[in-house]
Order: C-alpha cells, then sequence, then structure tokens
C-alpha cells in the first residue's frame, strides 16, 4: 500500500485513450469465412444455403426478398400481373447487362427457369407447380402454373437467371450433374447480372469476387471486393471469429495500431470531445540502491537502435526522435499512432483527484446497480 | 468417539508442540493482515498514498447506504440461486456416486475433482469460448436451426430466417452458470461423505415397510444426509458471496457483485478504508451464517 515517492525521470510516451470502431470508410476486402466451401458456382446444381447466397450475389433472380424487410421486391423483373389464377406475366428490367457484356432477354429468364427444372437440377423445390414458361416479347414472360400458388413469388427468389448465349457456347445448357467428376463450365466459371462478378475461385481456398460495374443497381456500403475462404479446423476458425466478438472497446492507440495489423477490419476514433493521454515513465524510486545501473537501462532504452525495436513491437508514439526517424513512413504517417494536432489538442492529461475519485466510482457502482 | 484419543488438556506438552506451527501461521498471515484491514475500515484517506486511522465510523454510515445494501442483498440473492442448483444438481450426483460399483466410485469422484486441475481462470475462459455468440453452444444451436430450416424447405415450405445467436454471455445467468460450474464440486463432495456413511439398510428398511422411493428420500435419506446438506450448503454459499471473477469475466454491465465493488475501491477508486468496511461486512455476515449452523448444530447435539 505505501507507495514510494516517484521521483520523475525521462522517456514519456504519449498515447491517446480511445474508441475502436469496426467500420470503416476506405474501402477493403471483406473477408469472411466457415466451415466449407461452396459446392458449386452452377447456379442450378446444388441447393445449398451458403451456395445460394453467393450465387445471389453474381447471379440476379427475377424477384428477391429485401434484407431488411424480408418482403419480396422487384429484381430483374420490375413488375408483375396476375392473368388468371395460374398465369402470371412478368415484365424485365430494362437495359440489364450480363457481366461478359451481353443484353439480358426474356429467352435468358425462359431458358433459365427450364433449367432449372431439368433432370440434373436441384432446384426442383422451386419450381413445383409450374407448368410451363413463355415468351411474350423481348421483355416479358409468362409462367403457367399447374394449379393456383401463393408462394410462386418466394419460389423466384430462390431461381437466378443465367444468360442462354452463354450456357450454350459453353456446352452447360443442363445443370451439372453433381454425381459425376467431369468438368463442366458453369461449375467453375459465371456469368451473372447480379451486383458482383466472379473474379477467380481456388475451390476449398478462395473465392473472389468483385464489384461489377455495370451492374443496373445501386449497391448500398463500399465493399468493392469479398473473399471467401473456408477454414476447416473449428478451433482455427473460432479463434478467428472470437476476435469478432466484440464490436467496441476502450483501449490506447498503440494497442489498437497492434490489432490493426492482424486484422484490417478495425479502425480507431478518437471522441470529438477529446480524450485522455497516458505516459508511461521509467522511475527510479528514492533510495534505490543500484541507480547507476538504472541509468544504464535508461541510456540503453534511449539509443536509437533499441528505440527501433521498441517501438516496432509497441506501435506506440514514441518520444524518442532519433528512433522515429529510423521508422518507415507507414509508422511514421500513421494517423491512428500520431493523431493530429487538432484532435491532442482537445486531450488531457488525467490529474488524480482523491476527492473526486471514490465519488466517479460511487457513480459508476450506481449505474450498475441500477 | 474413540477411546484411544486423549483429551488434549492432559497431554499439553505434545499438543503445544503440534499446534504451535499452524497457530503462527495463522497469526502472521491471516489474523495481522485483517487486523490491518480491519483498522483501515475506521480510517480515512490522508492523501494518495495515506491512511490516517481516526476512528471514525463514516465508511460504515457509507457502506449501508440503500446503494451498497441493495449490492449485498443482490450477491447474497445469487450466492442463494447458485447454492440452490448446486444442491439440486448435486444431490443426485452424490447419490449416483454412493450407489455405483465399488471399483468405479474412486473414478467418479476423480470426475468431480478433475476441474480442479486446471485453474479457474482457464476454466472461466474455456466457459466463455463455449458461451460467445460465437461460441460452440450457439453453433450447435445454429446447425440444429439450419438443419429445421432445410427441412421445411423439404416439404415446400419456406426456410426459417437466418439463425441469430443468442447472447448467453454478459448477463446474470452467465454469472449464475458459472458460479454453478465453479462451485458444483463443493456441494457434491459434502454430499458424498455424508450419504456414504449413510447405512443402507435403512433405506431397504423404509421400502420394506411400505414406504414409496420418493416417501424413503425424503425422511430417511434427506435427514440422515442433513449434516452433509449444511456443509454443501455453507461451502457453496460462502465462497459464492465472495465471488469476483465469475462476475467480472462473465458478468454484463448489471451484474456486478459486492466483491466487485470492493475490488474497485481498492484500486480505482483509490479508497480503501471504505474498501475495508465494505470487506468486513461482508465478513460479519459471513460470521453470522456460521454462528447459526454452529448453533444448530450444537442444539441437534444437545437434543
Amino acid at each position: 500500500m505505501p507507495s514510494p515517492m516517484f521521483q520523475r525521470c525521462a522517456l514519456t510516451l504519449v498515447s491517446a485513450a480511445c474508441l475502436l470502431l469496426s467500420a470503416q470508410a476506405q474501402a477493403k476486402p471483406f473477408k469472411w469465412s466457415s466451415a466449407s466451401d461452396i459446392p458449386t458456382l452452377d447456379i442450378h446444381s446444388q441447393n445449398n444455403a451458403l451456395g445460394n447466397g453467393v450465387h445471389a450475389a453474381i447471379y440476379d433472380s427475377l424477384v428477391y426478398y429485401n434484407s431488411k424487410t424480408f418482403k419480396v421486391e422487384p429484381r430483374l423483373a420490375t413488375s408483375w400481373k396476375e392473368v388468371s389464377p395460374t398465369q402470371y406475366r412478368f415484365t424485365l428490367r430494362a437495359d440489364v447487362k450480363f457481366s461478359d457484356g451481353s443484353a439480358l432477354t426474356a429467352d435468358d429468364v425462359v431458358f433459365s427457369l427450364e433449367r432449372a427444372r431439368a433432370k440434373t437440377s436441384n432446384f426442383h423445390v422451386y419450381t413445383q407447380g409450374f407448368s410451363r414458361i413463355a415468351k411474350v416479347d423481348a421483355r416479358t414472360v409468362d409462367i403457367i402454373l399447374s394449379g393456383p400458388n401463393p408462394v410462386l413469388l418466394n419460389q423466384l427468389t430462390e431461381l437466378r437467371i443465367m444468360s442462354k448465349a452463354w450456357a450454350e457456347k459453353n456446352k452447360s445448357v443442363d445443370p451439372k450433374d453433381i454425381k459425376t467428376k467431369e468438368e463442366y463450365f458453369a461449375h467453375r466459371n459465371a456469368n451473372g447480372t447480379g451486383p458482383f462478378m466472379l473474379k477467380s475461385w481456388e475451390q476449398d481456398v478462395r473465392l473472389t469476387l468483385v464489384r461489377n460495374p455495370n451492374w443496373w443497381g445501386k449497391l448500398e456500403g463500399n465493399v468493392t471486393e469479398i473473399v471467401y475462404s473456408p477454414i476447416k479446423a473449428e478451433a482455427t476458425r473460432i479463434a478467428a471469429l472470437l476476435s469478432g466478438e466484440v464490436d467496441l472497446v476502450l483501449e490506447y492507440n498503440g494497442d489498437i495500431a497492434q490489432a490493426m495489423v492482424e486484422d484490417s477490419d478495425i479502425g480507431f476514433v478518437i471522441p470529438k470531445e477529446g480524450s485522455q493521454l497516458n505516459s508511461d515513465n521509467l522511475c527510479i524510486p528514492k533510495g534505490a540502491p543500484h541507480p547507476k545501473n538504472a541509468h544504464a537501462f535508461i541510456n540503453y532504452l534511449l539509443d536509437a537502435e533499441a528505440g527501433k525495436k521498441i517501438t516496432e513491437t509497441i506501435l506506440y508514439p514514441t518520444p524518442n526522435d532519433a528512433a522515429k526517424a529510423l521508422m518507415p513512413d507507414a509508422y511514421k504517417n500513421n494517423p491512428v499512432i500520431f493523431p493530429p494536432a487538432d484532435v491532442l489538442a482537445k486531450c488531457e492529461y488525467a490529474k488524480f483527484n482523491s476527492e473526486l475519485q471514490p465519488k466517479y466510482e460511487e457513480a459508476f457502482t450506481r449505474v450498475r446497480a441500477a | 468417539m474413540s477411546g484411544a484419543l486423549q483429551d488434549w488438556k492432559s497431554q499439553k506438552k505434545p499438543f503445544a508442540a503440534v499446534v504451535t506451527a499452524p497457530v503462527f501461521w495463522l497469526a502472521l498471515f491471516f489474523v495481522a493482515p485483517m487486523a490491518i484491514v480491519w483498522l483501515y475500515s475506521f480510517g480515512q484517506n490522508a492523501g494518495p498514498a495515506d491512511i490516517e486511522i481516526s476512528g471514525t465510523l463514516d465508511n460504515y454510515k457509507r457502506a449501508t447506504e440503500w446503494l451498497y445494501v441493495s449490492i449485498f442483498l443482490k450477491s447474497f440473492a445469487v450466492a442463494t440461486l447458485t447454492t440452490l442448483l448446486c444442491l439440486i444438481i448435486g444431490f443426485p450426483v452424490a447419490m449416483a456416486i454412493t450407489f455405483a460399483a465399488p471399483k468405479w466410485r474412486p473414478w467418479l469422484l476423480l470426475g468431480i475433482m478433475l476441474p480442479f486441475w486446471t485453474n479457474l481462470l482457464i476454466r472461466t475462459y474455456a466457459l466463455m469460448a463455449l458461451m460467445g455468440t460465437n461460441g460452440y453452444m450457439n453453433k450447435g444451436l445454429g446447425e440444429l436451426w439450419e438443419g429445421a430450416s432445410w427441412l421445411r424447405t423439404l416439404v415446400g415450405m419456406q426456410p426459417l430466417d437466418a439463425w441469430t445467436p443468442v447472447q448467453l454471455l454478459y448477463n446474470n445467468f452467465a454469472v449464475v452458470l458459472g458460479l454453478v460450474y465453479v462451485h458444483l464440486p463443493f456441494m457434491v463432495l459434502p454430499l458424498y461423505s455424508a450419504l456414504d456413511r449413510l447405512d443402507k439398510s435403512l433405506i431397504e428398511a423404509s421400502l420394506d415397510l411400505g414406504a414409496g422411493h420418493f416417501k424413503t428420500f425424503m425422511q430417511i435419506v434427506v435427514p440422515l444426509a442433513a449434516p452433509g446438506i449444511v456443509a454443501g450448503v455453507m461451502i457453496t454459499l460462502i465462497p459464492a458471496l465472495g465471488a469476483y471473477l465469475t462476475p467480472d469475466l462473465m458478468g454484463g454491465t448489471d451484474s456486478q457483485m459486492i466483491a466487485n465493488v470492493i475490488e474497485r475501491q481498492f484500486k480505482r477508486a483509490n479508497d480503501w478504508p471504505f474498501g475495508a468496511a465494505l470487506s468486513f461486512l461482508l465478513i460479519y455476515a459471513m460470521f453470522i451464517l456460521i454462528a447459526f449452523q454452529s448453533m444448530r448444530a450444537n442444539k441437534v447435539k444437545a437434543a
């Protein structure tokens, strides 16, 4: 308890206490992971939740669920009407292009819906009750049902549209038969009208999607690239996920700078009202038996090379100009490590106030007891 | 009990030889530090690092404000619930070990004690990894949910919405679960030792004389195991009342227990006198619990 009187000495590390946010304005690849890879890129071959999710980023369906309201909304079909209880007429969006540049037509829709009904398709559950698909004109398609169907629109959310010409050219008219091992063009390649297009897919390793510049819609968010890498080992994946267990922490900038090296999806924010500054000090207690050794140690720490090595690890702002001069620009210009002067001007050192501190803690206890 | 055991009063020298070391140990490492803390509780801060022992009762006055009393009561409620759950879970476990084949018993007891081979902190972190929103429990539930969703699509129904993880950690539920997990062995072991000594022919006699299983349990097993139950309850309730680590790591913002408040007085608030007063109130409460128990035990002996 009786803390020795400290004699303040040399070296000061300035650091701002702050907040860390997961959102970030800068565009970076969105990386995600789960246990297994998608089975195929063929949109009608395997009805698999993970695969369907990825397909939906590349290929559009006629209608799709709004991700916030979960209501069915127009996608490739802009409107639809019930001609009779067993006949629905869909009007297609104009000026939609596949990622290979060809235009979407009613033929592609008829072809794709029929493809979902093919023998090797695994999407029969979504085409149940379909009797016939008919082209009315270049932008109109009829779905003729074998009986009234109240869930037709819901079924259509999982039926994605592929280019007929592309499938014919690449011998992928029928969905890939999952029982065979033969190579298949539509299994490894994709050509959709969706917000993203396939950049590369190395099965079980990495799937990369990039934004489709010609997409008809307007994408919310700033994701320009999606990288999916399946991680099979449970423990590895959990460890990777655990870092996402909390979204917000109160931390010093150096600790966050260290974390940002490992996880690019972390940001650092100083409250606009300002924050608290803290310094680590090297102190020699009064009456210490070996002050010479302490001085030698401090001298060593103040050496430029030693300071550089320390700084490379801790990523806090070093007060040692000689060490800072040796550091790369990525460190010197890092706004997390060296916040702008106007932000720092609002920050101040905390002073221990023995009167207020217990009251502050009591207020904190009161909040937590409420 | 046994005639071979001699009264310590007639054998003072050997008794003194045996007892000196533990008494010295207790005095040096328990009584003396506690006395210092007790003195602090009558003091006040005279500077960042100095406490003036002025004999003031202000700390106790502040500690008995409703804010702190309510936290005491909450800690007591959490500890009681923990003890009750430990009793309900621990009794069948102790029964099962008692009635297990003799060659299995040491292994079952080992199983109860196995968690003690690992540090409490590690065990708590393991529980947290299990219960997090990205933890194994939520993973398992998510898989089941997806399975159900897939079954629905098979019969042509709409799939379920995406699985949203359940918040298992960082609330009062997590604190109670963590405390039960930590304290269960403390309940099972005294129960086992009481049940093990129980004369099993009494159970047979009760069943032979027409009492049902439940009646035999309530009227024969429970009364005979009472000393074990009382010991188990005390040995669970008291540490649970002072639990610090579990609510700190697994609790939410509203899960503070009295030990967490005490810790803050000694650290962040730098108000040692007040922290000492709170600590001693907690110790007095535990004293009262133990006093009640020994009074009861004396009464039983006298009867």
